[in-house]
């Protein structure tokens, strides 16, 4: 090394400055590979034949098409759309509660989800919209529902009184979830409530995919806008309070931007598990806690994640897996190399 | 005499509707640039003084004012620019690189939708570098020892350019060194016109840092004045209710009983 001497100081910036830069360029990175996997997904299937399409199949051209552009492009939009909003909020979350541990799953926002959308297909319509109202509306049932409890609980810690909360709540709505499935008609309304439970994306058709899309784009906008800001809010809140945040509104509007996404997408692909808790966690150890860098590449690996789950859900078995028993098996096998390698970490 | 930084007008405050009050009709001024030290028993309301002054808490009667204007006029990114808090300690659940972590005192400067960029990492490490922390700068806070974590935490104060520090019990876990480099810090951004107010529960960091201090008794103000006036046996004894005695040693007042 030669050149003049830069004080300790000097360097230290840089060296920030070129970490911020190396962060960006893997963000780049990893954006094209989910553009080169969703290429690939609409291009792998069952049809035609077993192996990739090819330009010039021309009997089937026609086929291939509409398969193409009406069955595959929604649904892998779909499944991308989902794996982001779920990684993000699950981020969100995290962060926000100040706990590696939670998810929207965790805090009654799943089971209300699904709780709403049985109520929905039982006693109201099927029809996505009403369907999707209804859940959101009781996702954030649960929200509220396990926030009051934990504020009302009178021992231990904010995480544990939340998560103890989040685990009575979650309990109630699906007892409440069983009762409906107890009186739903067998044959036309259990399956439909039976799909909530696995998690899929067999519904994912275009009218589905666009009735996901502005939610999903607006809460995930939202979040990207805020990454900066949601690191703020990982502090206790007098201590987010001197940096001059509006704590409670900030933080109310951060978890109404994860909320919505996750009950619209959980109104059409049922419970896809294990996402939003282990994605954020990869993003984490791969680009540092700082949720600037950490929450776009979470949407990102989200998105990979729940995509190629998807596509293995679709083609390994002649008939379809559900995508919430994979995204599960990949998600705790991951959960469980990364805490016996310390990829988390935690104080207490 | 010039207006005081921060001023308690006639606060009153309790923490739950029915509950005993903390604070009835409390008046009292710290004075722009000085280092004011509270003391008082456990319970006194040093703490929820602090979180007063912050707007945290709001008070049930009275007004709190920062440089004469009340804490309400202000937006809370201003009062975020103007003055930062000390914790006594923050669990800080993420693994945060301790510039990163500094770099989050930017926060009151920066647009909603805006990132710290070029200048802003330079205050945080200029903050860096009076904490002494540049060193370790990369690290994650975690692995900070207590003393340097406490460091840290004023870090992120400094990045926040405040004319107004607030410290909660800022030497309560630090070691003989560490709690030297803390007073050095503190006096050194004293001596350049920060205004500090502490809460301690130490007489002799008051009396080797403070140019104003104030007892606090269940919500009262015993007195407030010059250490030299406050820092009395008679005065600690009728705060702490025992007999204490107060020996003079190189200029400093330490406290025996």
């Amino acid at each position: 090394m030669s050149g003049p001497p830069v004080s300790p100081s000097i360097a230290l910036q840089h060296a920030h400055e070129r970490a911020n830069h190396r962060r960006r360029r893997s963000l780049a990175l990893l954006a094209a590979a989910l553009l080169l996997l969703f290429a690939l997904s609409l291009a792998a299937g069952r049809f035609p034949a077993l192996r990739m399409m090819a330009a010039g199949d021309a009997p089937a051209a026609d086929l291939a098409r509409r398969l193409v552009l009406e069955l595959r492009l929604p649904r892998c939009i779909t499944a991308v759309a989902a794996g982001m909003s779920l990684a993000a909020a699950g981020m969100v979350f995290q962060t926000l509660f100040a706990n590696p541990l939670v998810e929207p799953g965790l805090l009654g926002v799943s089971q209300g989800a699904a709780f709403g959308a049985a109520l929905s297909i039982i006693m109201l319509s099927r029809s996505a919209w009403m369907v999707q109202v209804s859940a959101a509306l009781f996702a954030f049932a649960g929200l509220w529902t396990s926030f009051a409890l934990a504020r009302s609980i009178r021992y231990g810690g904010w995480v544990l009184r939340l998560v103890l909360a989040g685990i009575a709540v979650s309990a109630m709505f699906s007892a409440g979830l069983g009762i409906m499935k107890y009186v739903a008609d067998p044959l036309r309304e259990l399956p439909d409530i039976t799909f909530w439970l696995l998690g899929g994306l067999t519904a994912a058709t275009w009218p589905a995919a666009l009735s996901i899309l502005p939610a999903a784009a607006a809460g995930i906008a939202y979040m990207l806008a805020q990454r900066w800001r949601i690191n703020a809010l990982s502090l206790s809140e007098e201590a987010a309070h001197s940096l001059g945040m509006a704590v409670q509104r900030e933080r109310l509007l951060l978890l109404v931007a994860a909320v919505v996404p996750t009950a619209a997408v959980i109104s059409v692909a049922g419970i896809v598990s294990w996402v939003g808790l282990i994605i954020p966690h990869i993003g984490r150890r791969m680009f540092g806690a700082d949720t600037r860098h950490a929450l776009p590449a979470t949407m990102l690996l989200g998105g990979l994640f729940t995509l190629a789950c998807d596509d293995l859900a679709r083609t390994m078995l002649p008939g379809e897996i559900p995508l919430g028993i994979l995204t599960s098996l990949a998600g705790a096998a991951i959960f469980l190399v990364l805490m016996v390698r310390r990829g988390i970490r935690m104080e207490r | 005499m010039t207006e005081p930084i921060l001023q308690f007008e006639g606060v009153g405050f309790s923490y739950r509707r029915h509950a005993a009050p903390v604070f009835e009709d409390l008046s009292l001024d710290f004075p722009r640039s000085a280092v004011s030290a509270l003391i008082g028993p456990n319970g006194a309301g040093k703490s929820t003084l602090l979180f007063l002054a912050l707007g945290w808490l709001r008070p049930a009667a009275g007004c709190v004012r920062l440089e004469g204007r009340p804490l309400q006029g202000y937006s809370r990114r201003e009062t975020g620019r103007r003055m930062a808090l000390v914790p006594q300690r923050e669990h800080i659940t993420f693994e945060y690189s301790v510039l990163e972590y500094v770099l989050l005192g930017r926060t009151p400067y920066l647009s909603p939708l805006a990132q710290p960029g070029p200048e802003d990492t330079a205050v945080a490490v200029e903050a860096l570098e009076r904490a002494g922390l540049v060193e370790v700068a990369q690290r994650p806070v975690q692995t900070l020892s207590g003393g340097e974590r406490q460091l840290a935490l004023i870090a992120r104060a400094l990045a926040q350019q405040p004319s107004l520090l607030l410290l909660d019990e800022p030497t309560s876990h630090l070691d003989l060194h560490n709690k030297a480099r803390m007073v050095d810090l503190l006096r050194t951004l004293g001596r350049e016109g920060v205004s500090i107010v502490m809460t301690t529960h130490e007489p002799e960091l008051a009396s080797a840092l403070a140019t104003h201090v104030v007892l606090l008794e269940r919500g009262r103000v015993l007195c407030a004045g010059p250490p030299g006036d406050v820092l009395t046996a008679e005065r600690l004894g009728r705060l702490y209710r025992m007999p204490v005695e107060v020996v003079e040693v190189s200029g400093r007042r330490v406290v025996l009983w």
